[in-house]
């Protein structure tokens, strides 16, 4: 029931936010632009302004929809973002194959909380740059694969592949991560 | 495969999956950007063509395109040709409630 509150309830503050309620909107992109910032960073592999302009346009094709959005429909807002997103990030990289890849994304500020804390701070960090260093489009397989959770099919389909390229795509995402992180497996 | 890669494979995937989830903030004038956009991209009810000039199109694709479109109205009425006049709406509205918020000229 949680689920189905919380989208109605981002349904409510959608269609306020069409008609004008500004504390509506930022309500909204409080709510869902850094988790979306997050997953798009991750896509771009740390390109910020690439990662801005993508959440842009996916709230551009929100606000667009808030006079006809289905609250009752199959995703809530936060998938329906992540759905969009992913495919503008898989257009641009179309668009742009000598996007750098060397570029590891800004981690926020561990808190205060000792050293188990900054060991995660670190171990996301050493991720981050790894996966930054992959191709882009393992790069892509991975984060939606293993961060995202998507199903390969689902993946093929955004990325418009074969379930079985998405299968090497992953697999080789995997083998390239692993070879960069290995020399640090103890200390992460 | 030896213990220790399949170690590293286990520990990348919980690596992984603890990136899911991880928040980013956002830049305090991007989100205001973002939420001062509402409103006018609303009324535009716009969608993105990219519309490609008829010249650069091959011939055999912009026939293809006009009879799909012709024997299907419908089709062709949620795809509206891009909208200057919205678009121009749009960044006029979108700057005067961003100079409302205080965020000055871009």
């Amino acid at each position: 029931m949680r689920v189905q509150d919380d989208r109605r309830d981002e349904a409510g503050l959608l269609a306020a936010a069409g008609r004008g309620d500004r504390r509506a909107a930022r309500a909204l992109v409080d709510r869902l632009g850094p988790r979306l910032m997050g997953f798009v960073l991750r896509m771009t592999g740390g390109d910020r302004a690439a990662a801005e302009d993508i959440v842009q346009e996916a709230f551009l094709r929100l606000w667009a929809r808030s006079g006809d959005w289905d609250a009752d429909g199959a995703a809530g807002l936060g998938t329906w973002l992540g759905r969009v997103a992913a495919n503008l990030a898989i257009d641009r990289s179309r668009r742009r194959r000598d996007a750098p890849l060397d570029q590891a994304p800004p981690i926020a500020d561990p808190a205060p909380g000792g050293e188990g804390r900054m060991q995660q701070a670190a171990r996301h960090d050493a991720v981050y740059t790894a996966l930054a260093s992959l191709p882009e489009r393992q790069r892509q397989a991975v984060v939606l694969r293993h961060i995202e959770g998507y199903a390969n099919p689902e993946i093929a389909a955004m990325m418009g592949i074969g379930v079985e390229a998405v299968e090497s795509l992953t697999a080789r995402g995997k083998r390239g991560l692993a070879a960069l992180l290995r020399p640090r497996q103890e200390e992460l | 495969m030896d213990p220790d890669r399949e170690l590293l494979d286990r520990e990348l995937e919980q690596w992984l999956a603890e990136l899911r989830d991880e928040p980013v903030p956002l830049e305090p004038d991007f989100a205001a950007r973002l939420a001062a956009s509402a409103p006018a991209a609303r009324r535009s009810g716009r969608r993105r063509i990219e519309w490609m000039p008829l010249g650069a199109m091959p011939i055999g694709a912009a026939l293809a395109g006009l009879a799909v479109g012709l024997s299907n109205p419908a089709l062709i009425r949620d795809v509206a040709p891009w909208d200057a006049a919205a678009d121009a709406e749009i960044y006029t509205t979108f700057a005067a409630e961003w100079d409302d918020l205080g965020g000055g000229s871009e």
